[in-house]
């Protein structure tokens, strides 16, 4: 669940856009995920190294399997992961987009100057972050914890004031 | 544009055929192991009253005696202690206690669990077929040792048991995998792996045990059926194979096979200590590099259950080493439990007290494991009763302690009832006495040196072997407490509140409703 922030390249007028990339928490980084197929591979070659000359095919493929499986998982729930929310405030407009592996597509916009952003707690989500405009909403940054969505609140809040 | 984050929840079958929660599926997983213990339990009872006296007593054939012990031992390891602990109790609690909002891969969480029936039902048709010549099931040990496996039971009953396994390896791998997905890549954020749960650590080692040792498995047993039907000799000294190798492979995947059994109750007791001592877990750090250490040296030990193959000196020497090693990390944790005990405000509901009462059976257990690691004493003791008590001490009753110790400690979590703690009390005590009456005597009569897997044995045997009988007796009437408890506690229990051990359940979970909703953290927890 982190989340950063960019300013894009100057593209309006007076203020320039502010650009907010969110994405979901993953906790295994790339090179703990090497370092987790390198122990998987070491224990699996114990067997087949132990038993030396014998025919070890049979043991080689359901390891290999195995392996493909788990490799296949790790990169299948990062791949998973790779998705979130852009909110790019411009001068008149805050545009929220939705991105993942196949690109980023536009899912709500708000007037820069109507919209507000609200915390609301329910039973399921603390302050959940909220842009409104007459009785149009939308929720964002549910993958984000409640601090995180706190400090993004605060953050829109200013930058919308500004 | 409202998103709304809360999908519509399968009722009736669907929940649970086609579920892919969680806790769904731990539940399911409870419930199959529940069946399976019956089936094992009332076979193990078959045993003993056939064991109560010398003679034949219940089966006609001896076979048939060989028969049970084989489906005992695989439905017991494969159906019940593994589908509760990992399967139950994991699926369960770790996405709980790690604020992961569900398993990475909720649908082959699903898949990994629909494979376990048809498993059982593949182990209970190898019952119904012929085995040996003239003779029905697979009288092969859950060991399953060639040429008893090949040649000694032509017949398609060992098939059927080999793809039984194969199935469940298969539902294990899927799991193992789901678990350490989850468990390296789902963790809330703040939750750094030196701040995980003891029973989330105890889980990954298990998946990560199951993940190197369940291929070996399934490379042996499928070297065992094409041996059987295809025409090779992997282990058919006539056509240049070996049967000790079979040995091998499968002790590989055998001795781990112990710690993937007790790995998960270790989890559970270290918990449930800390919650009714109302203390932090004594030395964690060196609690869970105990764990990690007793999984590494466990896969380096196998032929300590072979010394009398014919393995020469040196190598049992370097076996006998590596075996006394384990000691060293379970002296640790063992020390650890106790002094996490100490200076505590202890309390001992029903919880509890299957923690203490694992604490004894596990040290039992595991000192005669000691006597047995040395390869002079195991040569006279190998095969006698003396090796069914140890192993029954550790991972038998010693796994079926932890499993009602975690059993009673998230009763409440999971079904938001409470229990009567007077009969858990009394489903405690009966158990207790029964268990140890069953087994401790078979320390006796393995010492003079009755073997196992005889359905007759001589006179002289006869009265610890009664008094074992009796035992289990009295375990079974212990276990009907236990029942009775239960359905007690989901009829007239009084509700749970959200955390009912008060200030010493620290973990996640506790501050969940009791039952949990649904959908658990649709928000992330962070953890300071």
């Amino acid at each position: 669940m982190a989340a950063a922030a960019a300013n894009a390249n100057a593209a309006g007028r007076d203020i320039p856009p502010q650009r907010i990339v969110l994405w979901p928490h993953r906790s295994l980084s790339r090179s703990g995920a090497a370092a987790l197929l390198g122990a998987v591979i070491a224990g699996l070659a114990v067997p087949i190294m132990a038993i030396g000359a014998s025919p070890v095919w049979p043991l080689v493929v359901p390891g290999g399997l195995t392996l493909a499986g788990l490799s296949l998982a790790l990169w299948q729930n990062t791949r998973a992961a790779r998705h979130g929310e852009i909110v790019t405030l411009g001068p008149q407009t805050l545009r929220v987009s939705r991105w993942g592996v196949q690109g980023a597509e536009p899912v709500a916009e708000f007037s820069a100057y109507w919209v507000r952003v609200s915390l609301e707690s329910d039973f399921y989500v603390e302050d959940r972050l909220t842009l409104r405009e007459g009785r149009r909403s939308y929720s964002l940054g549910e993958f984000l914890a409640p601090e995180e969505r706190r400090a993004l609140a605060d953050r829109l809040r200013n930058a919308l004031a500004a | 544009m409202a998103t709304d984050a809360h999908h519509a929840d399968p009722k009736g079958w669907r929940r649970w055929v086609l579920s892919t929660n969680h806790k769904d599926i731990g539940t399911l997983y409870l419930c199959f192991a529940l069946i399976g213990g019956l089936v094992g339990g009332a076979m193990s009872i078959g045993l003993r009253m056939e064991l109560q006296e010398p003679g034949m007593q219940i089966f006609g054939d001896p076979h048939v005696f060989n028969v049970f012990t084989t489906g005992h031992g695989l439905i017991m390891v494969f159906f019940m202690i593994m589908p509760s602990l990992f399967g139950g109790f994991g699926n369960w609690f770790v996405p709980l206690m790690n604020g992961a909002p569900d398993m990475a891969f909720p649908r082959l969480n699903n898949f990994s669990f629909w494979l376990l029936p048809p498993a059982l039902g593949l182990l209970v048709i190898s019952l119904f077929v012929e085995g040996p010549p003239g003779g029905l099931g697979a009288g092969i040990g859950w060991t399953a040792y060639a040429p008893l496996s090949t040649s000694g039971h032509p017949g398609p009953a060992v098939d059927f048991a080999i793809l039984s396994l194969h199935l469940a390896g298969a539902s294990s791998i899927l799991s193992s995998i789901n678990f350490i997905t989850t468990i390296f890549n789902m963790r809330a954020p703040g939750m750094t792996m030196h701040k995980m749960p003891l029973f989330s650590w105890s889980i990954l080692i298990t998946a990560f045990l199951l993940l190197l040792s369940l291929p070996v498995l399934a490379g042996a047993i499928t070297m065992l059926l094409t041996d059987r039907n295809f025409g090779t000799t992997f282990f058919e000294a006539s056509g240049g194979g070996d049967p000790i190798l079979f040995q091998h492979l499968f002790w590989f995947f055998g001795h781990p096979e112990v710690y993937i059994i007790i790995i998960p109750g270790f989890g559970i007791v270290s918990q449930v200590i800390s919650t009714f001592s109302k203390k932090p877990v004594f030395g964690y750090l060196g609690m869970v590099y105990a764990m990690v250490a007793i999984g590494v040296v466990g896969f380096i030990v196998w032929a300590h259950h072979m010394y009398t193959v014919g393995l020469d000196v040196d190598t049992q020497a370097y076996f006998v080493a590596a075996t006394m090693v384990i000691a060293v990390p379970t002296g640790v944790k063992i020390f650890s439990w106790i002094a996490t005990m100490w200076g505590g405000s202890i309390r001992f509901p029903a919880a509890m007290l299957f923690a203490i009462g694992f604490l004894f059976l596990f040290t039992v257990g595991g000192v005669t494991g000691v006597v047995l690691a040395n390869a002079g004493i195991d040569r006279a003791m190998h095969d006698t009763y003396y090796v069914v008590a140890h192993f029954h001490y550790t991972m038998s009753i010693g796994a079926l302690f932890t499993l009602f110790a975690g059993w009673y400690y998230w009763f409440p979590k999971m079904s938001g009832r409470m229990y009567s703690e007077r009969l858990a009390q009394i489903h405690f005590w009966l158990l207790f006495a029964g268990v140890n009456l069953t087994f401790f005597p078979q320390h006796f009569v393995g010492l003079a040196g009755m073997p196992r897997r005889f359905a007759d044995y001589p006179d002289a045997y006869e009265g610890w072997n009664f008094v074992s009988s009796i035992g289990s007796y009295i375990s079974v009437l212990g276990m009907l407490v236990f029942v009775i408890a239960t359905v007690q506690a989901f009829r007239t229990g009084k509700k749970a509140g959200n955390n009912p051990w008060g200030e010493g359940a620290t973990t996640l979970e506790w501050s969940l409703t009791s039952p949990p909703p649904v959908h658990c953290y649709t928000e992330l927890p962070r953890i300071k």
